[in-house]
């Protein structure tokens, strides 16, 4: 799927865009990180940023944060220019790091009051912002402990606190599930989720699994290039069965289309045997479909030559994607 | 502003909590008190302390400026992503550590000049003049770390830089004047001379403490010369510039370098 172009997102009646890059660059010496980004996000979107190591997620993210600036491009945070107005971004974003930099001689309250105090808060208000947030994400029983004392997991629920301290509108996070184990991964994947339409939720990774879990939406990109901009069926807006009958295929496009959650039915191609290929788009979450659809073309006497889920299989995109371009230089 | 001092205030506590500051304070505690419980006379101690203040504290500032600068840089990804100027942070860190050793050095060694009542108005004259140098020493030797610092990736080399100019500045630039002087000692050099000194900090802090102790009147007619220029107003309002603008440079070149830079 080609990169979007950014024209599109921009155009008449769409929502404004909680983040919008468009033709980002970036070169860090002879070598280009970024070549020519542009994207999207909605407002309250969760998106996923895919790509293998050294496929410039992090260049991007930290762009987004004003940590780096673009070689040029543009990029935007709720309608504020990185680099026209850097802090004023800043104060839309939380943002949680990769390798989670927190003070360790520092106690969790003491830390977050920092951090709130650092985002323009008052102490009164930080005060009160630090008990909510750490309320939030059960850290209250945590407050007095040093941070260099905590495990992993509860670390990452501190750097995620920061990061939510000042409400943000924006949340960009670097390879949030790194290093933490089953129990803390889903734990991080239902906060990520109960902020899903609160929040814009950016999320650098390179698990696939995590993001089809965790992500609306995935942007894959490989060695600077965003190659694929994708919803997913989770939570995406359609689901889609391919089906191969042999059959009259204006009677059995109508019997397809008869079943309950199907939204539409299109003939694609003939196959073997005088059977047709079709598929079917349905809603994301209806259930049985596939044994519904089955169940009505051979009830019907039809012959079902197959049926399978075409809906997106992120792993199969990726792998698709990032095989097809060249080994990148060393 | 409010955020520049949350910034420092916890550039301060990370270097407290390392007890590094404390011990800092101790040993010029501790060697003012050996001084004046050993030494014969109390200029005598001043003298000594001023030889130490003059090598110590430019050491210690550039060197713990620097390791101090890139420890920093490992929260620098988080700071730099918060609503704050990189200007914001960088004086932060900047006043935090200065403000920091400053005051470790001035109560280290203003409790034992208390303690052995150096109380006169001369004596609190010397002693404010002892405290203010080291003040201004601290803070430009911290200056001179972190513009080195900001522009170095490696912090092995910074240190190395630091550690090169701190021996420039303490060592070769008065082995050059001595030269400068034994080449054209037939020439009236005195004027010249004064420039001269002006161009290190070091030595314009040496200078004005000399000139408030007796031992003044033995560097003969240049003593007099410098004593009659730094004794003035004009020359100490020169002098305090001359600082403060030692200050001001390495802080201005740090701070744009940090504010451009990507790391």
């Amino acid at each position: 799927m080609d990169a979007p172009s950014a024209e599109e997102f921009d155009r008449p009646g769409h929502a404004p865009s909680a983040i919008f890059v468009e033709n980002l660059t970036k070169w860090y010496g002879p070598r280009q990180a970024l070549k020519g980004l542009s994207f999207s996000i909605a407002p309250g979107e969760v998106v996923g940023l895919l790509g293998p190591n050294g496929s410039g997620k992090t260049t991007t993210l930290r762009i987004l944060t004003g940590y780096l600036r673009p070689t040029s491009g543009k990029a935007l945070v709720g309608g504020v220019d990185a680099l026209e107005d850097p802090a004023g971004l800043r104060a839309q974003i939380g943002y949680v790091p990769e390798d989670i930099p927190l003070y360790n001689n520092m106690r969790v309250a003491e830390f977050l009051s920092f951090m709130a105090q650092l985002k323009g808060l008052a102490p009164a208000a930080a005060a009160r912002a630090v008990d909510e947030v750490s309320e939030r994400l059960e850290l209250g029983s945590f407050l007095k402990v040093l941070i260099g004392k905590l495990s992993r997991g509860y670390r990452q629920r501190v750097a995620l606190a920061q990061a939510l301290v000042s409400d943000p509108r924006v949340l960009v996070m670097d390879e949030p599930t790194n290093g933490l184990d089953p129990q803390q991964i889903i734990s991080t994947r239902e906060l990520v989720r109960s902020l899903a339409g609160v929040k814009t939720v950016l999320i650098a990774t390179h698990i696939l699994a995590e993001m089809q879990k965790m992500a609306d939406r995935v942007m894959i990109l490989l060695e600077g290039k965003l190659l694929a901009d994708h919803a997913l069926t989770q939570g995406g807006p359609t689901r889609r069965i391919r089906l191969s009958v042999a059959g009259v295929p204006e009677q059995v496009q109508a019997l397809l289309a008869r079943v309950a959650g199907v939204r539409s039915v299109e003939c694609e191609a003939g196959g073997q045997d005088g059977a047709a290929t079709y598929v079917v788009e349905a809603e994301p979450r209806a259930e049985e479909l596939a044994a519904r659809l089955a169940g009505a073309v051979v009830g019907h006497g039809f012959a079902l030559a197959e049926l399978a889920d075409v809906s997106t299989d992120l792993e199969q995109i990726f792998l698709s994607l990032t095989r097809r371009q060249p080994e990148a230089p060393l | 502003m409010r955020q520049m001092m949350t910034v420092a205030r916890q550039a301060a506590r990370e270097l407290m909590r390392g007890w590094w500051v404390a011990s800092y304070g101790l040993f010029f505690m501790l060697l003012a008190w050996a001084l004046f419980a050993f030494g014969e006379r109390p200029a005598q101690a001043v003298v000594s302390v001023l030889d130490l203040v003059l090598l110590v504290i430019p050491f210690v500032s550039i060197v713990v400026g620097v390791l101090s600068f890139y420890n920093s840089r490992e929260f620098a990804e988080l700071l730099l992503a918060q609503p704050v100027a990189r200007s914001t942070v960088f004086f932060g860190q900047y006043l935090g550590l200065s403000v920091s050793l400053a005051a470790a050095f001035t109560v280290g060694l203003g409790a034992p000049f208390a303690w052995y009542g150096w109380s006169t108005r001369d004596q609190a004259g010397t002693l404010l003049v002892l405290l203010l140098a080291g003040i201004f020493l601290t803070f430009i030797f911290v200056a001179f770390a972190f513009a080195i610092a900001v522009r170095t990736e490696n912090r092995l080399k910074a240190l190395g830089a630091a550690i090169f100019l701190w021996l420039f500045l303490a060592l070769v630039y008065d082995g050059l004047l001595l030269a400068v002087i034994m080449a054209f000692s037939a020439y009236p050099l005195e004027k010249p001379l004064l420039g001269l000194c002006v161009l290190n900090p070091l030595d314009v802090a040496r200078i004005l403490i000399l000139l408030r102790l007796d031992v003044a009147a033995l560097m003969g007619y240049t003593g007099a010369v410098f004593k009659q220029f730094f004794g003035s107003t004009l020359g100490l309002g020169l002098a305090g510039a001359c600082l403060a603008a030692w200050v001001a440079l390495p802080v201005l070149a740090g701070v744009n370098a940090y504010a451009r830079r990507d790391f």
